[in-house]
């Protein structure tokens, strides 16, 4: 009855959709970092109204369900004469979707660097940008990283999504391969135990980068 | 060299400092003594820059603390250690103390390091230089807040509470540097509750209270019945802090 | 179809779409918060055989995607255990058990956030362990919890969009059928958007309320 040889006989296509969400997500985690880091120095800008439209941005494009984010892109750039394959859409959109999360983290990071830090720099006569560049960054960067992580793995866990634009990942090959062989239990709970072991490992990957990188830094105080 | 002028500062509709004139002259020990919430740091935070004037100005030499660019000119001459160090946490000890040096005066990195090691070897940590500050105790934390400081070769170094944060047996590792300090003619203004070690070290001594300057004297003036003790508020004072 | 566009009753249509999304929502949410409740209390108290089945669920639930769960349990199900199920109780099905598996997390941390002190005080008092919960753990508990609770509420809002790639009637559904018929991507799907958006924006402000509701009857809330 549970029949496992199917994944045996379409490994190939599998293994193409993996290599497509493969890519897709490396993409997207580095234009959504890229936009998330825009929208966090306009969230912290001194300007009232930049940094408003920062918050906006945060605010809108994490109340929004994400397909319907994918579906106003891909219908509506052909109606302004912009026709882009599914996988630009994919990227172009977790981009855009996933940088409001990246921004909340980075802002709030930002926000919590501690200020007497910060204040000892300005003492001793460092610039706005310097401070920014050598201690602030620095650490909230270093800070992000576990959260950052988590987003980026939900990215990863998202781009399912992009199956129901014709994008073929995983979840698109899937689908064709639980049609074929018409076997869809098996089919998507092999999938679904794929993304799982897929998240255990880059969980620990990051786990281990951010004890890397933090191994001056013991918990005090 | 410090000229402050009838300083007003208040947070919201708490006045801090209520017009504080003061002058610090080059080679002065200043240690600035008071009750909590006397607005011994705030003045401070006041000629550092970390805090606006409500009123009055703080000049150090021909720069006013008012203005931005006389405020960074001030800033390279006035050197501030904090209460609760305040290092970077991110950077090594080196970096720490070389960072003000190379990006605001300057320096080639070579000059600032070797300057560095030079307060290391001055504070007997020379063996920290590549250590973090979370691995340091408090003690060796704010003695290197104090290299961090005098990297600067500043004109004037302020101390705000420097030992307020530490044990007593770290208190005394940070004193003695101070007092080496003290006898080597660097201009220091102490905010401090050590009052025993104010009256060691320093020449002058400036009590305030409820945002005014209430004495403003030589030290053994300050410590004499017939002189700061005839004041009941400085007499209530230190013989609270006697009784420590 | 010759109607090439929008017309008042597609309001209305809208307005069924949102109905199905809410239903959909509140039922799954119910079920989530019960099952997840039990389950996190399950793991909290180690009840041996179910908190480690427990765990292994929520774990699976939590780190994979929740259409491919939609595809598991409207696609596979029904062949696997040979049974009949619509679209609509697959979805509630499935989000149920995501809602579920998010919350158990959240009842966890929240269980374990409480003092151990004073529950050690009480159980020496003599409290049985019943009292014990219901008079001193869930009342702290529950307003540690209660922000991680809106969040993951708003947030399953989104994810019912989902529900619409099987084929649920609901608000993104609804976009859909609009989209195809009248072809303005830039009218349609705005205001789907901001439906959403309004949705989300008014339970995150109840969820406000409720925060701060219990905040105030519990006016000890730091010692």
């Amino acid at each position: 009855m549970f029949d496992l040889s199917i994944i045996y006989k379409y490994l190939g296509s599998f293994i193409d959709g993996f290599e497509i969400t493969a890519s897709v997500s490396a993409l997207s985690i580095i234009g959504s970092f890229l936009v998330g880091l825009m929208v966090m120095f306009a969230c912290v800008s001194s300007n009232k109204l930049v940094s408003n439209i920062g918050y906006a941005y945060i605010n809108c494009f994490r109340n929004i369900p994400f397909i319907v984010q994918v579906f106003f892109i891909f219908y509506g750039l052909p109606e302004l004469g912009i026709f882009i394959d599914p996988y630009t859409t994919g990227v172009l959109a977790l981009s855009i979707a996933v940088g409001a999360y990246c921004a909340d983290v980075l802002r709030a990071s930002v926000l919590q660097v501690d200020n007497e830090v910060i204040e000892a720099a300005q003492s001793f006569g460092l610039s706005r940008k310097l401070i920014y560049q050598k201690i602030v960054l620095p650490i909230a960067l270093r800070n992000s990283i576990r959260p950052l992580g988590s987003i980026f793995i939900n990215l990863i866990l998202t781009t399912s999504i992009l199956s129901t634009v014709t994008l073929n990942e995983l979840t698109g090959a899937a689908k064709i391969i639980a049609a074929e062989t018409f076997r869809p239990f098996e089919v998507y709970f092999f999938l679904l135990l794929f993304y799982c072991v897929l998240t255990y490992i880059l969980s620990f990957l990051i786990s281990r980068v951010h004890a890397r990188l933090n191994r001056h830094f013991v918990t005090e105080n | 060299m410090i000229s402050i002028n009838n300083v007003q500062k208040s947070f919201g509709n708490t006045v801090i400092l209520d017009g504080v004139s003061l002058t610090i002259n080059k080679g002065d020990v200043v240690s600035i003594l008071g009750a909590s919430g006397s607005g011994k740091s705030t003045l401070i935070r006041c000629i550092n820059g970390l805090e606006r004037l409500n009123g009055g100005d703080i000049k150090v030499g021909e720069n006013s603390v008012k203005n931005k660019v006389e405020l960074n000119e001030i800033r390279k001459k006035v050197s501030t250690v904090f209460q609760h160090f305040n290092l970077y946490p991110h950077l090594t000890v080196l970096d720490n103390i070389t960072l003000a040096p190379i990006e605001v005066l300057g320096w080639e990195k070579s000059k600032a390091i070797a300057k560095a090691i030079e307060l290391l070897n001055l504070v007997g940590l020379q063996d920290k230089s590549d250590s973090y500050p979370s691995q340091l105790s408090g003690g060796q934390k704010q003695r290197i807040g104090i290299c961090r400081a005098l990297a600067m070769e500043p004109e004037c170094l302020l101390l705000d509470e420097v030992t307020s944060a530490l044990d007593p047996e770290m208190t005394s590792e940070v004193l003695d540097v101070l007092a080496d300090l003290a006898r080597s003619g660097t201009t220091l203004i102490f905010v401090t509750h050590e009052i025993a070690f104010a009256r060691k070290i320093s020449n002058r001594i400036v009590f305030l209270d409820e945002g005014k300057v209430r004495a403003d004297m030589e030290k053994e003036q300050f410590f004499s019945n017939d002189g700061g003790k005839q004041d009941p508020r400085i007499k209530r004072f230190l013989d609270k802090m006697d009784s420590k | 179809m010759s109607n090439n566009g929008f017309v008042p009753y597609d309001l209305i249509v809208l307005l069924k779409g949102i109905g199905v999304s809410l239903e959909v929502f509140i039922i799954s949410s119910v079920i989530g918060v019960i099952l997840g409740c039990l389950l996190g209390l399950a793991r909290h108290y180690r009840v041996t055989i179910i908190g480690s089945i427990s765990t292994f669920i929520s774990e699976f639930l939590k780190n994979s995607p929740v259409i491919v769960q939609l595809f598991l349990i409207y696609f596979g199900l029904p062949i696997f255990l040979g049974i009949d199920m619509d679209a609509r109780q697959a979805a509630t099905i499935t989000l149920s058990g995501n809602t579920a598996a998010f919350i158990s997390v959240i009842v966890v941390s929240a269980l374990a956030s409480i003092d151990k002190g004073q529950i050690e005080a009480a159980r020496v008092f003599g409290l049985s362990e019943w009292k014990i919960l219901t008079k001193i753990v869930t009342p702290q508990a529950l307003l540690v919890a209660i922000a991680p609770l809106v969040g993951l509420a708003v947030n399953q809002l989104q994810v019912t969009s989902l529900i619409s790639v099987i084929g649920v009637m609901d608000i993104t559904k609804v976009g859909q059928i609009l989209n195809q018929r009248t072809w303005q991507p830039f009218l349609v799907w705005p205001v789907i958007g901001i439906t959403y958006f309004i949705l989300s924006w008014v339970l995150s402000k109840a969820g406000l309320l409720l925060e701060n509701r219990l905040k105030k009857h519990q006016s000890w809330v730091s010692i």
